[in-house]
């Protein structure tokens, strides 16, 4: 007898294929926004795009969709009125999701994989494995140590291994390391952050599944540059920035609002009070160990306010450093800042909408910056800044329809700036 | 090379196209269609939310089906966990099948994991063995041999019963 048909035949009458309607898709997206984490950012080093801000394009794009979108006029944040459609940037190697720089160059993740820039152009540094599935984070310390979160099914029941690449030489080889069998894996996994004070103190997080109202995550710490990890406690999922081995923060929890602090390299948290209304918090971004900043957005009756704090001591104390207030609603999504050497850009958004601190003071100017696409479906959604230069990055999230029949598409792209924000270029890696 | 934006359409193409195919295989794996269904929406919502890491080094439809059956196996070890502690676990039994009778179920039941895996992909999902190496992250060597075992431990189980 033929086993195979037997089986086919045998399987069928069983189980047949069920019949009836399907449940919505809206159902699987409306599940997708569960345990969804705040805003990425870490010692200033590297910048990541955020479910929030994703999750108001998307809704920003449903709602573009349902109205003629061919005719909408999208306004900037000083209010000049700009004809759409909207056109999304050149994406012709990929989306970019991630990026930060290596020393002299940048890196970025993309959907073709991890890419660096070198003498002007770029190349894929991907670690070749046949185990790996999914990348998570990056983090280079310079041009040359660099650290790489991957995913791989190793295991027999097709549970994923947490594994971390770390290269000493740019990328053009790379080591491989298992963080994490499968234990704490075994309900999957939502964004993680990777980010080291120096090249053998390192931290890597990544976010557990849980329901909206919990934010939950496994910490891990390595102290000989990555080649072991030992799992610690952190009290929420979100941003890690450590700017020394022993002091770290991590912001975010599950309404974004929550910062805690460590000075035992994780071992044990602390709740940070910052001076001012509670708000979504964005950072704080590390400049030096003991410079940098951190921004808190809340919403008021007259629109958003957006209030920037700074330490000079590695996070003791904070101090205000400028704030500004928006007329339009930034929903539930922080405010990336940045430090410029002397005072720090925070992207207000939509669009190209900025806010700069006057140096040596804490007042701070609104404009509109050029080169990044305008109109209400995008902004930037991170930002970083080389330590005491006008020199950035900005990953910029947005969104574009055709037409009302059209596919809405999201996209993510990377722009760099050399006059502290005031124009902006797309680098298409 | 897909970007995330593409992404969502085509996993949303898939949902709509194959969603009875996930939910077979699912059942198959649970024992049940209402847990076969949450698991099917919590593999989507979970390549919705981690699509930006897509390498594409397969097809997007095979990633999906990984997300799904993870889910799936998933929360059949949740439920075999809390089984475990004493919870009463319904139509739980041999491997996800409800115990009903069925010799080829009991036989099918009774194969290690991933041979079971493999002939819920093969004959439920209806995947090829290049598919189904790329759900599983496998060699498609590796899918030949893996059920050329299977059906060979079922062709020696359907030779007993016929002596």
């Amino acid at each position: 007898m033929d086993v195979e048909q037997l089986i086919t035949t045998e399987l069928e009458r069983m189980l047949p294929l069920p019949s009836g309607s399907q449940a919505d898709w809206s159902d699987v997206v409306d599940r997708a926004g569960v345990g969804r984490r705040p805003r990425v950012a870490r010692r200033g080093r590297s910048l990541r795009l955020t479910p929030r801000v994703l999750i108001a394009v998307a809704v920003a794009l449903a709602i573009a969709g349902a109205a003629a979108f061919a005719a909408v006029v999208a306004t900037t944040a000083s209010g000049t009125q700009h004809p759409g459609p909207i056109v999304p940037p050149s994406l012709a190697n990929g989306h970019v999701t991630a990026a930060g720089y290596a020393g002299g160059s940048v890196w970025a993740l993309t959907t073709n994989g991890l890419v660096i820039s070198a003498n002007g152009a770029w190349h894929e540094v991907t670690p070749t494995s046949l185990t790996v599935t999914q990348l998570g984070d990056a983090y280079f310390a310079d041009a040359s140590a660099g650290w790489l979160i991957a995913y791989g099914h190793t295991q027999p029941d097709g549970a994923e291994s947490l594994l971390v690449y770390r290269t000493t030489d740019g990328g053009a080889s790379w080591s491989k390391a298992t963080v994490d069998a499968n234990a704490s894996l075994a309900d999957g996994h939502g964004p993680s952050w990777i980010t080291f004070a120096n090249q053998m103190d390192g931290w890597l997080e990544v976010q557990t599944v849980s329901s909206s109202n919990f934010s939950n995550a496994n910490l891990y710490r390595t102290t000989d540059g990555g080649e072991s990890w030992t799992p610690l406690r952190i009290p929420i999922a979100g941003a890690i920035a450590f700017p020394t081995p022993t002091n770290g923060f991590v912001s975010g929890g599950a309404g974004g609002m929550e910062l805690y602090t460590t000075h035992d390299g994780g071992t044990s948290w602390a709740l940070v009070s910052l001076p001012g209304p509670s708000g979504q918090v964005y950072g704080p971004v590390f400049s030096s160990p003991s410079d940098g900043l951190v921004s808190v957005t809340r919403a008021t009756g007259s629109g958003t306010a957006v209030a920037v704090y700074q330490t000079n001591d590695g996070g003791t104390t904070w101090t205000p450093a400028g704030s500004v207030v928006i007329a339009h609603s930034r929903g539930q999504a922080a405010t990336p800042v940045a430090g410029l050497g002397i005072g720090w850009l925070a992207a207000i958004g939509p669009g190209g909408a900025f806010a700069r601190s006057t140096a040596g003071s804490d007042q701070a100017t609104t404009f509109n910056a050029s080169g990044l696409p305008h109109g209400k479906l995008g902004a930037v959604d991170a930002l970083e800044f080389r330590a005491g230069t006008q020199d950035g990055l900005a990953l910029f999230q947005g969104g574009a329809c055709e037409d009302i029949k059209s596919t809405c598409l999201e996209y993510q792209a990377l722009y760099t700036t050399s006059d502290a924000g005031s124009t902006w270029t797309q680098l298409k890696p | 090379m897909s970007g995330a934006g593409h992404l969502d359409a085509e996993l949303e193409a898939a949902y709509r196209a194959r969603y009875r195919h996930f939910l077979r295989v699912a059942t198959a794996i649970l024992g049940d269609e209402m847990s076969a269904h949450d698991a099917v929406q919590e593999g989507f919502a979970r390549a919705l939310r981690e699509q930006r890491s897509f390498r594409g080094e397969g097809p997007v439809a095979a990633w999906v089906w990984r997300m799904v059956v993870n889910e799936a196996l998933t929360s059949r070890r949740r439920r075999v966990s809390r089984r475990e502690t004493g919870e009463v676990i319904e139509r739980a039994d041999r491997n996800g099948w409800p115990s009903d009778g069925y010799e080829i179920r009991t036989w099918v039941g009774a194969l290690p994991e991933r041979q079971r895996l493999m002939v819920y992909l093969r004959y439920y999902a209806d995947l090829d063995y290049r598919s189904i190496a790329h759900v599983l992250g496998i060699e498609v060597g590796t899918v030949s041999a893996t059920l050329n075992s299977a059906h060979q431990a079922l062709r020696r189980r359907l030779e007993e019963v016929e002596r």
